[in-house]
């Protein structure tokens, strides 16, 4: 079999699967930071992974032949990746957040999970950072509240990511144009 | 509009193969798995050199298809640290059902495979 005819043919066994799930296949990228954070991205993309979506947690599944810091804003721009989710629990993570904002290739795939205290909705912080998550929500409309214990009836993160990855990739199958790229 | 089922009602083998052939449908994915099949054990770098795309985005491409489930990785030192690919158990399978023996594959596997999706959602 030649590459182009398994290219197609491996593409029309993808799009007969998706079409009887009504559901679309999707590769989302979990950043954040690392400690906790790390444990919770992998506890995440295992669930998705339980539900057939393919969920990237760079520190794992990246050679480390090539540092994830240097390359991550290129293959968020450049590869077929559909969701970004990003967990802000350190400065790393803020400063990836004002980087991919600012990039129109990625700031639509970006989704945004902040503690409740500094999201621009639940909270009166006048920070710079809490400024920016107020711009991405206005623009963007996705910056979440997460985690945030007795005090704030928020989801975790989670429960969150799946039950936006799921939605995601159901209006990604029956309503591709709906979707923001 | 048709009410979708819940992902919980469906086989998870349904899933996984719509995660595997997510992962294969990318010319660069499919041919480092075809290369990786050919050459058990191929380091990261010498995928680079025969797909010839940045090692970035390689580096990208290479976890899909492990996050996928179709390969498994070692890490070897060779002075310097190396990655190996290998194709894993899932993905043995899957390069059999799309590349071997041409004449008892397809049609009827994958037929049989869209029909247990079939049967679960109706």
């Amino acid at each position: 079999m030649t590459g182009g005819t398994a290219v197609r043919r491996v593409h029309a066994i993808r799009k007969e699967t998706e079409d009887r799930l009504n559901r679309s296949g999707l590769v989302v990228m979990l950043l954040g930071s690392s400690g906790r954070g790390l444990d919770e991205r992998r506890a995440v993309a295992h669930v998705l992974g339980s539900r057939g979506i393919i969920a990237l947690v760079p520190e794992d599944d990246f050679p480390p032949e090539v540092g994830p810091s240097v390359i991550e804003e290129e293959i968020l721009e450049r590869s077929d990746v559909d969701l970004v989710f990003l967990s802000i629990e350190s400065w790393g993570a803020a400063t990836e957040f004002g980087q991919f904002s600012s990039n129109p290739r990625i700031a639509p795939k970006l989704r945004v999970l902040v503690r409740p205290e500094y999201h621009p909705v639940h909270s009166p912080s006048r920070s710079y950072l809490s400024d920016l998550y107020l711009t991405h929500l206005v623009r963007y409309g996705h910056v979440y509240p997460v985690d945030g214990g007795r005090q704030a009836p928020v989801p975790s993160a989670k429960a969150l990511i799946p039950m936006l990855a799921e939605r995601h990739r159901e209006i990604k199958a029956l309503r591709p144009s709906n979707i923001t790229k | 509009m048709k009410k979708l089922s819940e992902t919980e009602d469906i086989d998870p083998r349904i899933l996984d193969r719509l995660r595997a052939y997510t992962a294969l449908d990318n010319p660069i994915r499919l041919r480092a798995f075809r290369l990786i099949h050919d050459s058990p054990g191929l380091p990261f770098h010498e995928i680079a050199k025969a797909v010839r795309i940045e090692s970035g985005l390689l580096a990208y491409h290479m976890g899909v298809l492990r996050a996928a489930g179709l390969v498994d990785v070692a890490y070897e030192r060779d002075g310097r640290q190396v990655t190996a690919y290998r194709l894993g158990a899932t993905g043995q399978e899957l390069f059999s059902e799309l590349f071997a023996n041409p004449s008892s594959r397809s049609s009827s596997r994958r037929a049989s495979v869209l029909q247990r999706v079939a049967a679960r959602q109706h």
